[in-house]
């Protein structure tokens, strides 16, 4: 089965936060709650910035644990949350190593990033891959299931994927375009 | 009309693979089979002797070829289109083939081609349609219920019945084969299991039993037979499977799938890998949800010191604290397994006490020598990712 994935290039991230914007933008999310984040983080003594959202695991841990069934998967492997079911438990949000899913005290639910998936069905990327300047954010279809490959590149400061497998390549370069490197 | 355009006027009013066996069956004398490529029947002018979905009794040569069984000529002609082998066309006699047969089965055999190309693609469509539903039924994509019962009833499923499932995974061996086989098998001993192949998974889920414990019991029969067959076919393949819980509603198998993950990825972290249930899980539950650095951490502060004495000085008691658990402290069966008096073993499990500082018959002292070993063992497997 298909599965969509986000794809990084850490080495090509500067930090800029469109992504973060251009998500916020899209879907009018409350003022303290991002469903991307840019987040710094130290690899080999060197420091990225690494944007992060939900990754629609290939076994999602909200949805596991969800009591109202308020999250399903559609067959793209987009995982999908129903706020009409949702009873604000915040247990989804307490499961997901990665915190995707984000409490909304206003709406008394929990929320999380969507893939896009209304622009997906026309055909457009998500607001945060289409607003990224340097390329380091993308997205690619996993025709099957690649096992541990897609992790090769795994920053060792993010939570282990070998329980989840979430959807998130990364490529890491050795001569890529550096923009700005720190450290 | 010959017997090839009569041949080609079937196939242009559609009939399928059964009928057009039999046709040629009536007009060369001879019985007729197609087979896949791994010898499984898909038609067969003489259903009797050859049922569909049943395997060839003798050994198809590969790229073709003549053989004799139980004192008939068979011939076996592969039905390729470049490189791909779709099948093959056996034609089975008594004494010699008549030379008719010969003669004309390269042009039989394009049109059962042609046919045996048309006949898959309309399954694939149906094998499509059926995996978009079992998709949806293990990733909660059904509004009701309802909606999802009236669309099992559409595949002859009863999803009014609680169901149990079961991913089993290839580890080493063929995928392609797997998938073909595995299923077949299944199907054999369950024909009402509704079966999803993932690349070097297939999920299986079966109707529960009412009786306390009989599903749990008939889950590990499919999976030790699956086991049994497949090593027939596939010498050297291995199996692991994970069974999630059981729940009264199918509207809860979902769950269950993403249970059954869980519980196959930690027996694969298991020395001998085989069928592990969910609820059979225990710490090792707890034990996996963390990082690589806290096991090895917890495993040090634990099991280091024991760890450190063995390598010092060449002793191996933290084997003889796993075969303690493994053997469930019983002293005479860890004394078999290590040609030892079992008072040499209480003597070593004292000495392990000993360089631990702890007292190995405290039960909470025993738990967390447990949790050590099996923590020291997730650790490993995870760092060589």
């Amino acid at each position: 089965m298909k599965q969509l994935a986000f794809w990084l290039r850490p080495e090509r991230c500067v930090g800029c936060r469109n992504c973060q914007l251009a998500c916020k933008n899209e879907h009018r999310t409350a003022a303290r709650i991002n469903w991307r984040r840019v987040q710094e983080g130290e690899d080999n003594d060197r420091r990225y910035f690494i944007s992060l959202a939900c990754n629609h695991c290939r076994n999602p841990e909200c949805f596991r644990v969800c009591p109202e069934k308020a999250y399903w998967k559609r067959r793209d492997g987009v995982v999908l949350h129903l706020p009409r079911r949702c009873q604000g438990c915040q247990a989804c949000v307490r499961a997901c190593p990665y915190q995707a899913p984000r409490y909304n005290p206003e709406t008394r639910k929990a929320e999380k990033c969507d893939f896009c998936h209304k622009r997906l069905d026309q055909g457009l990327p998500p607001a945060c891959v289409a607003a990224c300047p340097t390329g380091a954010l993308g997205i690619v279809a996993w025709s099957e299931d690649l096992g541990e490959a897609p992790y090769a590149g795994w920053p060792g400061f993010l939570p282990d994927p070998a329980l989840t497998r979430p959807s998130l390549q990364f490529t890491r370069e050795k001569r890529g375009r550096h923009f700005l490197q720190q450290g | 009309m010959d017997s090839l355009s009569g041949l080609m006027d079937l196939i242009i009013k559609g009939s399928n693979l059964d009928g057009l066996v039999r046709y040629l069956e009536a007009q060369y004398g001879a019985v007729f089979i197609i087979a896949n490529p791994w010898g499984r029947v898909l038609a067969a002018s003489d259903q009797a002797s050859f049922p569909g979905g049943s395997y060839l009794p003798f050994k198809l040569p590969v790229g073709g070829g003549e053989g004799v069984f139980q004192g008939e000529t068979y011939l076996a002609w592969p039905l390729q289109s470049g490189a791909i082998n779709h099948g093959y066309l056996v034609t089975l006699g008594a004494g010699k083939l008549p030379p008719r047969v010969v003669e004309n089965l390269d042009q039989v055999g394009k049109l059962f081609l042609l046919a045996l190309a048309r006949e898959q693609a309309v399954l694939a469509t149906e094998r499509r349609y059926r995996a978009d539903f079992i998709y949806d039924l293990l990733y909660n994509n059904f509004e009701s219920k309802e909606a999802l019962v009236a669309r099992g009833q559409l595949w002859g499923w009863d999803l009014n019945r609680p169901h149990a499932l079961m991913v089993v995974e290839l580890l080493a061996g063929p995928g392609e084969q797997f998938r073909e086989l595995a299923g077949a098998m299944v199907l054999e001993e369950q024909p009402q299991a509704i079966l999803l192949p993932r690349e070097r998974q297939l999920v299986i889920i079966i109707p529960s039993l009412e009786e306390k414990g009989a599903t749990a019991r008939r889950m590990q029969g499919i999976f030790n037979g699956l086991q049994q067959k497949l090593s027939r076919y596939l010498p050297g393949m291995r199996l692991a499977g994970g069974v999630g819980l059981f729940y009264p509603s199918t509207t809860d198998l979902y769950l269950s799938f993403q249970e059954a993950k869980i519980a196959l990825e930690i027996g694969k972290l298991r020395r001998e890998p085989g069928l592990v249930f969910f609820a059979g899980l225990g710490v090792e539950r707890l034990l996996y949800q963390l990082t690589p650095q806290q096991l090895e951490d917890y495993y040090q502060q634990t099991l280091g010191r024991l760890e450190d004495f063995d390598r010092e000085n060449g002793t191996s008691y933290l084997e003889v604290l796993e075969k303690f658990f493994q053997y469930n402290g019983d002293f005479q069966a860890i004394a078999r397994h290590f040609y030892l008096h079992p008072n040499t073993l209480r003597y070593r499990l004292q000495k392990i006490g000993e360089i631990l500082e702890v007292d190995v018959h405290s039960l909470e002292t025993q738990l967390d020598l447990l949790a050590a070993l099996k923590a020291g063992l997730l650790a490993r497997h995870r760092s060589r990712g």
